[in-house]
C-alpha cells in the first residue's frame, strides 16, 4: 500500500498535474480573497481583504468549496483511466495486493497532494496575521483547514470513483465535474432559482458549500464532519467494489 | 506446478474457452499456441488471477487460483501482452516499485534488482525513462518485472510480439535462461519461437485443446511417410508423365517449374517403400537430381492442419507427456549428380 502511495505521488510530480493543481488553487483562492469582491453562498456581499481589513479567513475559506470542486477532478482524471488504457492494471492486479490496498494507496496519494496544497496556502493566514491590525485567532483557522481537508477528501473520493468507470481521461474529468459541481453548488444562492422547492431541503443537505459555511467561520459541526467523512467512505468503498468487478468480469 | 481442469470461460454469450485441461510439470517450458482469439490470453489471465473462470479449476503449486489468490500471486510472475509499463517512471523506479509491492526488503531486494538488471541486459538503461525505451527494452523490463521475485511459475503472454529478429533471438535466449531456474508457460503464434524454446506445446483452437506434446513428436505424428519431394533438372510435365507410368504414384501433390527445372511432390503407394526406383528413373532419363526429401511435418503443418477447421470436424493430437519423438523418416540427398551423364 505504501509502495502504491509512493508510486502515485511520484507520478503526480513527474507530470505537470500536481504543479498545475497546486498553482491554480493557491492563485485562484488568494486572488479572490485579496483582490476580488464577491458574494457569499447566501448572497451576502463580501469585499476583498484590503477593503475590509478584517482579521478573519471566512472569506478565504468560502472560495474552497468551488475551487476544490473544479480543481480536484484534475487530480482524479488519470488515476484509473491510465491504468486501464496502458494495461498496467493487469500487472497491478496480479501483484499480491488486494483491490482495497490499491484504492487506498491511490486515494492517500491524492490526500497528500491536498495536504501539500493546504500547507502552502498557510501563507495566506500568515500574511493576514501580519497585515491586519488585530492578530488572527488561530482556532477557527485550524478548524477551517480540518473541515476543508475533509471536504477535499470527499471530492477526491467522488472523483476517484468516477475515474474508475472509464479508460478515457477526458471522460473521467467530465464525469467527475458532472457529479462534483452539483454537489458543490447544491443549496447555494447561485442555484436557488432553478432548484424546485421539494428538492431544496435535499440540496441543502448534500451541498458541500452549504455544509462548509459554518466551517469557514471556524465552527466544526460534528454533523458536517460526519457528512463529509461518510461521503468519503461511501465513495471509496464503491470504488473498491467497482475495481474488483471490472477486473473479474 | 500448473494444473488446468475443465476450464470454461464465457464472455456474455460467447464461449471463449470450452473446457480445456492440461498440466505443466516443474521445470518445463511450455508453449501455448493458437491463432488469434483462440483463448490463449484468456486462459493465462485466469491462471494469474486477473479474471475468474466461468467453471473449472486451476491450481498453481497445489493452490487454487481463486480460493488462494494471494498465495498464488506470490509464486507467479506474469508478463501481460504488450508489456504494459508505467511510462513516467525510469527502469529502476519501476522495478523498485514492483519489488516493494512484492514485499522484497533490504539486501534481498538490492540483490534481486541487480540480478534482473543483469540477466535482462538492462544495466545501460537503468536510469532511462520507460517512455524513451524501444520495444525490445520495454519487453525486457516486462520480463525483469516478472522474474524479480524468483517466481516458481513464469507466465509470459506473447513475449516476442512486435520485436525485430535480433531482439526476438535475445528474448528467446533470455526465456531459455529463465527456464533453467523456473517453470515457464509462454504463449505465441510464432511457431519457430515455440519450437526453439519450448519442451512441449499445447495448441488451442476455438477454445479447445487440439494438440499437446513435444514439438518434434507432434511433427512426427503428422508426417506422412509416403510423401516424397524431388527437385529435378527437367520439365515438370515430362517428370509427371514418366513417374505416373513407372512408379506406383498414388497422387501428385505439387508439380511446379523452378529455375533449376522442377519440384515435384508425390504421394507414393504404401507398397513403395524405397526411393530407389525414382532415382534410377531419373538417371535413365538423364535428369539431374538436385534433391530428394521425405519432408517432416513441421510444427507449422501441425498448426495449420489442426487450427484450419473450415467446416470439417476438428481432429486433435494429444501426446501429452510423450517426450520420446517418433522415429523420423528422413531421407535426403542434396544435389546428387547421379544423372549427370550428358
Amino acid at each position: 500500500m505504501l509502495a502504491i502511495w509512493r508510486k502515485e505521488l511520484k507520478s503526480y510530480f513527474n507530470s505537470p498535474i500536481a504543479y498545475i493543481f497546486i498553482w491554480f488553487f493557491l492563485v485562484v483562492t488568494a486572488l479572490k480573497f485579496f483582490f476580488l469582491r464577491g458574494e457569499g453562498p447566501q448572497g451576502q456581499l463580501r469585499d476583498n481583504f484590503f477593503v475590509t481589513q478584517e482579521a478573519s479567513l471566512t472569506a478565504y475559506f468560502s472560495v474552497f468549496p468551488i475551487a476544490l470542486g473544479v480543481l480536484v477532478p484534475m487530480l482524479c482524471m488519470r488515476m484509473w483511466p491510465e491504468e486501464y488504457k496502458s494495461g498496467t492494471i493487469e500487472t497491478l492486479m496480479t501483484l499480491p495486493v488486494r483491490a482495497w490496498q490499491v484504492v487506498i494507496g491511490k486515494f492517500s496519494a491524492m490526500l497528500s497532494i491536498l495536504a501539500i496544497t493546504f500547507a502552502l496556502s498557510l501563507t495566506v493566514p500568515w500574511s493576514v496575521n501580519e497585515a491586519a491590525v488585530v492578530g488572527l485567532d488561530w482556532g477557527p483557522i485550524i478548524g477551517g483547514y480540518v473541515g476543508a481537508f475533509l471536504m477535499g477528501s470527499a471530492y477526491c473520493a467522488v472523483g476517484l470513483l468516477m475515474s474508475s468507470f472509464t479508460r478515457e481521461q477526458v471522460i473521467a474529468l467530465l464525469a467527475t465535474f458532472i457529479v462534483s459541481l452539483p454537489l458543490a453548488l447544491a443549496g447555494t444562492a447561485y442555484v436557488e432559482s432553478p432548484t424546485p422547492d421539494w428538492l431544496s431541503p435535499i440540496a441543502k443537505f448534500v451541498g458541500f458549500a452549504v455544509r462548509f459555511q459554518s466551517i469557514e467561520r471556524g465552527v466544526l459541526d460534528l454533523r458536517d464532519m460526519f457528512y463529509f467523512l461518510s461521503v468519503t467512505v461511501l465513495f471509496v468503498y464503491l470504488n473498491i467494489t467497482v475495481v474488483e468487478a471490472r477486473r473479474l468480469k | 506446478m500448473l494444473e488446468v481442469r475443465d476450464l470454461h470461460k464465457y464472455y456474455g454469450a460467447f464461449h471463449a474457452v470450452r473446457g480445456i485441461s492440461f498440466d505443466v510439470a516443474k521445470g518445463e517450458i511450455v508453449g501455448f499456441l493458437g491463432p488469434n482469439g483462440a483463448g490463449k490470453t484468456t486462459t493465462m489471465k485466469i491462471a494469474v488471477g486477473f479474471m475468474t473462470m466461468s467453471s473449472g479449476t486451476i491450481t498453481v503449486d497445489q493452490r487454487d487460483v481463486v480460493q488462494d489468490s494471494m498465495a498464488v500471486r506470490r509464486v507467479i510472475g506474469y508478463l501481460p501482452e504488450h508489456a504494459p509499463l508505467y511510462e513516467d517512471m525510469t527502469v529502476t523506479e519501476y522495478l523498485s516499485f514492483i519489488a516493494d509491492v512484492r514485499g522484497l526488503r533490504g539486501t534481498l531486494r538490492a540483490e534481486r534488482l541487480q540480478y534482473v538488471l543483469g540477466v535482462c541486459a538492462l544495466e545501460p538503461k537503468r536510469r532511462s525513462g520507460i517512455k524513451t525505451l524501444s520495444k525490445g527494452y520495454r519487453q525486457r523490463v516486462g520480463l525483469a518485472q516478472a522474474i524479480i521475485h524468483d517466481p516458481k511459475l513464469v507466465i509470459l503472454d506473447e513475449p516476442t510480439v512486435g520485436l525485430d529478429p535480433n531482439q526476438i533471438i535475445e528474448i528467446r535466449n533470455l526465456i531459455r535462461e529463465i527456464g533453467e531456474r523456473n517453470t515457464v508457460v509462454l504463449s505465441s503464434h510464432i511457431l519457430a519461437e515455440v519450437e526453439a524454446t519450448c519442451s512441449r506445446v499445447v495448441i488451442i483452437n476455438e477454445g479447445l485443446i487440439v494438440a499437446n506434446g513435444a514439438p518434434s513428436a507432434l511433427g512426427a505424428a503428422l508426417t506422412d511417410d509416403n510423401v516424397v519431394q524431388l527437385e529435378l533438372g527437367a520439365d515438370s510435365c515430362d517428370v509427371k508423365g514418366t513417374f505416373a507410368e513407372h512408379v506406383d504414384v498414388a497422387e501428385v501433390l505439387v508439380a511446379e517449374t523452378t529455375h533449376r527445372g522442377c519440384t515435384i511432390t508425390i504421394r507414393v503407394a504404401e507398397s513403395c517403400t524405397s526411393t530407389k526406383p525414382m532415382i534410377d528413373l531419373s538417371a535413365q532419363n538423364g535428369w539431374e537430381i538436385h534433391g530428394i526429401v521425405r519432408p517432416n511435418a513441421t510444427l507449422e503443418d501441425v498448426f495449420k492442419s489442426l487450427t484450419n477447421s473450415e467446416g470439417e470436424p476438428q481432429s486433435s493430437l494429444i501426446l501429452a507427456n510423450e517426450t520420446e519423438p517418433h522415429v523420423e523418416g528422413h531421407a535426403e540427398i542434396e544435389d546428387a549428380d547421379i544423372g549427370d551423364k550428358s
